[in-house]
C-alpha cells in the first residue's frame, strides 16, 4: 500500500461515507480499506462522526407555530408589496420635483429672461498676440442655431410639484403606510450612508440582480 | 413529520402554476418546504428566533423572485441558497460578538443518557468554520448531492467535496481527539 494510494483514497472517502460513490469506484475503495488499517480507521471515524450528527434533530417549535406560519408569511408579503408600491410613489414624486426644478432653471436661462435682465457685459477683446485658445470658426452668414425652446408656461412650478408630492404621500398613507414607515422608506431611498441601502445578500435570481430603479419601474411589484 | 400537499404534483408544476397566477400554488410550496427550511435555518443559526425570521424571509424572497426563477436548479436548491445567504447575513449582523461554540443549544425533549453526547455534537458542529458547517448541514441533513451543494452554496463541486471532507474530519477530531499519530499518510 503506497502513500499516494492512501492520499487518493482519502480524497474519495468523503464521497464514500456520504454514499455518493457506487459501482466500480466504490468497490475499489472498499478493497483498499480492507487492506489498509490506517485508511480503514479514517473511514470508520468519519462514519462514526456522521452517524452522531444524523441523530441531532432541532426541536419542533410546535403546532401553534406551524399553524401561524402561513398567515404570518402572507402578512409579511402584503407588507412588502405595500412598501414597494410606496417606493414607486416616492420615486414618481422625486421625478416630478426634478422636472419642476429643471423647468425653473430653464425659465431662468430662457432668452426672454435674459432680455429682461438687460445686455450682458461684452467679453474682453481678444489680444491677437496672445496664445489664447482660438474661437471655433463661424461662417460669416451662417445663421446662428436657434435658441432652445422656452419651457412651456404650463410646466410645474416647485409649489405645484410639492403639492403633487403631498398628494402622492397622502395616497401612500391611505394605502396603509404610517408616517414612521414612510420615513424609513425615505431613508432607504436616500440613505445617510451610501452603503446603508446596499443589499448584502448574494445574487439569487434575475430579480435579485435588478437595480432599485428597475424594481421601481416593474409594474408587477 | 412534514405534512404537505398532494405529492403527485412536483415543485416544478407548482412553480409553473404560481407563475401563471395561481397564488394557492405558492401556499402549497410553503406547506411542503416550511419544516425543512426552518430546520436548515435552525441548524445554521442555532436559535429559534433567527431561524423563524430567516425561514419567513426566505419564503418572502422566493415569492418575489419566483417569476424570474430560471429552473437551472431545483426549487428546493434555489430556496436553500436563499436561506444560506440570509443566514450569512444574520451571522454578519451578529458581528461574531458571540463565539459560535456559545450559540444556543437545541432544547432536548428529555435528559436521556445521550444528552451529554448530543451537547458535545452540537458544540462540535457549532465550532466548525461557517463554510464547513454549511456544507456539512446540506450534506447530512438536507441529503444533497455534491452537485446540488455546489449550486446551493455557490462553490465548485470539487470545493464542496473537499470542504465536506475537512468538515467531517474536523468534527471527528473535535468529538474524539486522536490519542496517537495516524499512519498511512505522508
Amino acid at each position: 500500500m503506497t502513500t499516494s494510494d492512501c492520499r487518493r483514497i482519502r480524497d474519495l472517502l468523503a464521497q464514500l461515507v456520504s454514499g455518493e460513490i457506487e459501482g466500480e469506484a466504490g468497490r475499489e475503495i472498499e478493497a483498499h480499506l480492507l487492506a489498509c488499517p490506517a485508511c480503514s480507521a479514517e473511514a470508520a471515524g468519519l462514519r462514526e462522526a456522521l452517524s452522531l450528527l444524523k441523530e441531532e434533530v432541532p426541536p419542533d417549535p410546535g403546532v401553534p407555530y406551524w399553524s401561524s406560519f402561513g398567515g404570518r408569511l402572507r402578512a409579511r408579503i402584503a407588507a412588502s408589496q405595500r412598501r414597494r408600491r410606496t417606493l414607486r410613489l416616492i420615486a414618481a414624486a422625486a421625478a416630478v420635483l426634478l422636472v419642476a426644478s429643471l423647468a425653473l432653471l430653464g425659465q431662468r436661462e430662457s432668452p426672454a429672461s435674459r432680455i429682461a435682465e438687460g445686455p450682458r457685459p461684452s467679453p474682453p477683446p481678444i489680444d491677437a498676440g496672445s496664445p489664447a485658445t482660438p474661437a471655433p470658426p463661424v461662417a460669416p452668414h451662417e445663421p446662428r442655431p436657434a435658441p432652445a425652446p422656452s419651457v412651456p408656461a404650463r410646466a410645474l412650478s416647485v409649489a405645484e410639484a410639492e403639492a403633487r408630492l403631498d398628494a402622492l404621500l397622502r395616497q401612500a398613507a391611505a394605502e396603509g403606510q404610517d408616517p414612521g414607515e414612510l420615513e424609513a422608506i425615505l431613508d432607504e431611498v436616500a440613505p445617510a450612508h451610501p452603503l446603508d441601502g446596499a443589499d448584502t445578500l448574494g445574487r439569487l435570481s434575475p430579480e435579485e440582480d435588478r437595480s432599485l430603479a428597475e424594481d421601481l419601474l416593474d409594474p408587477q411589484g | 413529520m412534514e405534512v404537505g400537499p398532494d405529492r403527485q404534483e412536483s415543485d416544478e408544476q407548482l412553480v409553473a402554476r404560481f407563475v401563471q397566477g395561481d397564488e394557492s400554488a405558492f401556499d402549497d410550496l410553503v406547506v411542503r418546504h416550511r419544516v425543512g427550511i426552518y430546520r436548515l435555518a435552525y441548524r445554521l443559526l442555532g436559535s429559534h428566533e433567527e431561524a423563524d425570521d430567516v425561514a419567513q424571509e426566505a419564503f418572502l424572497r422566493a415569492y418575489r423572485g419566483l417569476r424570474g426563477f430560471r429552473g437551472e436548479a431545483t426549487f428546493r436548491t434555489w430556496l436553500t441558497r436563499i436561506v444560506i445567504n440570509l443566514a450569512i447575513g444574520v451571522r454578519r449582523g451578529r458581528r461574531l460578538s458571540v463565539p459560535l461554540e456559545a450559540a444556543p443549544e437545541p432544547r432536548h425533549d428529555a435528559d436521556g443518557p445521550d444528552t451529554a453526547l448530543r451537547r458535545q455534537v452540537w458544540r462540535a458542529v457549532g465550532g466548525l468554520p461557517p463554510r464547513q458547517k454549511q456544507v456539512l448541514v446540506l450534506k447530512v441533513y438536507e441529503g444533497m448531492k455534491f452537485t446540488e451543494i455546489a449550486q446551493a452554496a455557490g462553490m465548485s463541486i470539487g470545493t464542496a467535496k473537499a470542504t465536506f471532507f475537512q468538515a467531517v474530519r474536523n468534527l471527528r477530531s473535535r468529538l474524539a481527539p486522536p490519542a496517537g499519530a495516524e499512519g498511512g499518510e505522508a
